[in-house]
């Protein structure tokens, strides 16, 4: 355990002396790109990877905090720092509407619900209610995140470098603090068996839906980031292609390891960023890729590095039960 | 002496189906009471439905320490001192052993995070994984652990929660007999810890030697209840249950 902290040692180191490493805009603002989506993809393998539990919108918070935020500071002029924090707090009152009424009716219907919530999301920005949205040009003019003169937006600051590193580390430590903490270990035993979890006393609808709202709070605050960070937002963050880029991060990270969806948001955002000059070939490639990843690494990139104790034999069990079933 | 756990009228059905119907019982404290009966008897329906995992019951009372149970949610329902194990084996994979136990020690009383003493629930832990024999295997995973491992692990996680009263479903069924023999002294351990034991098993011998009082059922009727030698003797659960050969078995053994 000791040896895995030392080897994550070196990128950090190079995360933090970037900047110094390279005047290069572009690779620096594939880095922060990096931070948002790590950050995405770590709290929705909050619910998805420990929890078990398929959350099929969780961008929807993203692109809450983002117009949120957004709006906020356009329309109302209200300080992009306050609206940080306001929009990882809408998220989180999205995310308690989405899990209240149906967590009690099972991982399916949340499931199918959390689906159409984004779907009707998207739509809802897309038709740009009493001109807030933008409909689907977006918004644009986002004021940018200040801290005395500098001003936070772009790649080309570096202070917004450092907030965003600083928002993913800060992010990171504090999801990685829950997991290890008995809180964790809620999740993992729902996860592992429902029934026995509540006869050893658990709640399971309490922690499920710490899950859900402690993942939208995080991914609302990194949206409000990423909105200010770039100065635009648009309808196409809860697009088909971005939605299905970062939930494949999240498996072809390994679920329920929060090191794998990381590692993962790093790689396919600097991937399909360098091979988008490919165009439809690029998500032949990055699919090609990951099937052979998962090939050779089952439970996804984190067994790279961890040995295989977790999700490896979930699909087998699986079949192996529905065979079960079959013969009886 | 007021009884622990007491059943005033019970029923479950599914459908028109009562796998319970209009049972009544009590369970005095400290004591082991046996339940057995032919299978699909209701049982585990039994025990599903005290502890309201998965289901409650559909009529009737529960009232344990003294309290109705039967409208509580079933983590609250633990939380109270009444915990149960399962009959099919169930652990959580991807945690020790001494974790499992731990799950029980943490969550077993209304866990809250600003009042939680880590050292108190390792300690717990500990102390129980101990009692049951497991210390050893402490940091083993679950994965393929033999049947014997995994029942005394479910005891384990639930004496961690210090409870009351121990809902046990056949905890020595598919056992050989040197395992039946470990586990029979351990719910003796347990019973001397003062916990109250309500046990289903198959295993008659375990079951006439190790409890106090022990109820048949049959169809989710009460068939008989009483001391074990004198069930043993009942007309009615030798043609139901036990079988010629059994009362023969019990006079010359």
């Amino acid at each position: 355990m000791k040896k895995i902290f030392i080897i994550l040692l070196i990128p950090l180191a190079t995360l933090i002396f970037l900047p110094v490493l390279t005047q290069r805009t572009y690779i620096l603002h594939l880095a922060v790109m990096s931070f948002v989506f790590a950050v995405i993809s770590q709290n929705w393998d909050l619910t998805m990877g420990y929890l078990g539990l398929f959350n099929f919108g969780h961008l929807s918070f993203f692109a809450i905090g983002a117009y949120t935020s957004g709006i906020l500071s356009i329309n109302y002029q209200v300080s992009p720092w306050v609206c940080l924090f306001i929009g990882g707090l809408i998220a989180l009152v999205a995310g308690s509407i989405l899990t209240l009424p149906t967590i009690r009716l099972g991982g399916r219907v949340f499931s199918l619900f959390s689906f159409s919530f984004q779907q009707v999301l998207f739509y809802l920005i897309r038709s740009n209610p009493m001109g807030l949205t933008g409909g689907s040009q977006g918004l644009s003019r986002i004021p940018p995140l200040q801290v005395f003169d500098y001003q936070l937006q772009g790649a080309n600051s570096i202070p917004a470098y450092y907030l965003a590193l600083g928002l993913f580390l800060g992010i990171t430590l504090i999801l990685y603090l829950t997991v290890k903490s008995p809180i964790g270990m809620a999740f993992t035993a729902i996860r592992d068996s429902e029934n026995y979890a509540i006869s050893r006393g658990i709640n399971p609808f309490k922690y499920r839906f710490i899950a859900v709202v402690v993942g939208a709070f995080f991914t609302g605050i990194i949206g409000a980031f990423y909105a200010h960070f770039l100065g635009v937002v648009g309808p196409e963050i809860l697009g088909w292609g971005n939605v299905v880029l970062t939930c494949c991060m999240v498996e072809f990270g390994g679920l329920g390891t929060l090191i794998g969806p990381t590692a993962a948001a790093f790689m396919l955002t600097i991937l399909s960023n360098y091979l988008s000059g490919l165009e439809a070939y690029r998500n032949i490639i990055i699919s090609l890729i990951m099937f052979f990843v998962l090939i050779a690494f089952p439970s996804g990139l984190a067994g790279i590095f961890v040995p295989i104790k977790t999700n490896a034999h979930k699909l087998t069990d699986l079949f192996k039960a529905r065979n079960k079933d079959g013969e009886g | 002496m007021e009884s622990i756990l007491k059943c005033e009228n019970v029923s479950k059905y599914f459908g028109d189906f009562a796998a319970v119907k209009d049972l009544s019982f009590h369970v005095n404290p400290g004591e082991v009471f046996g339940i057995a009966g032919p299978n699909g008897a209701g049982k585990t329906t039994l025990f599903n439905i005290i502890s309201n995992i998965p289901f409650p019951p559909s009529s009737g009372k529960i009232i344990f320490n003294g309290e109705e149970i039967q409208g509580l949610k079933p983590h609250k329902i633990c939380h109270l001192g009444l915990v149960r194990t399962f009959q099919i084996p169930a652990i959580f994979n991807e945690m020790t052993y001494l974790e499992n136990v731990l799950v029980g020690g943490i969550f077993g009383k209304d866990f809250s995070f600003y009042r939680s003493d880590s050292k108190l629930f390792m300690d717990s832990a500990q102390e129980a994984i101990k009692l049951v024999g497991l210390f050893e295997k402490k940091d083993n995973y679950p994965k393929g652990a033999p049947l014997f491992d995994i029942k005394r692990l479910m005891i384990a996680s639930a004496v961690a929660m210090k409870p009351k009263l121990m809902l046990l479903d056949e905890p020595v069924g598919g056992l050989n007999s040197s395992e039946i023999m470990q586990l029979v002294d351990l719910i003796r351990k347990l019973q001397n810890e003062g916990i109250t034991i309500v046990i289903i098993e198959h295993v008659m011998t375990c079951l006439m030697t190790i409890s106090q009082r022990v109820m048949i059922l049959n169809y989710g009727e009460k068939l008989a209840e009483g001391k074990p030698e004198e069930v043993a003797e009942n007309e009615a659960v030798i043609e139901a249950y036990l079988g010629k050969e059994y009362r023969k078995y019990l006079r010359t053994g």
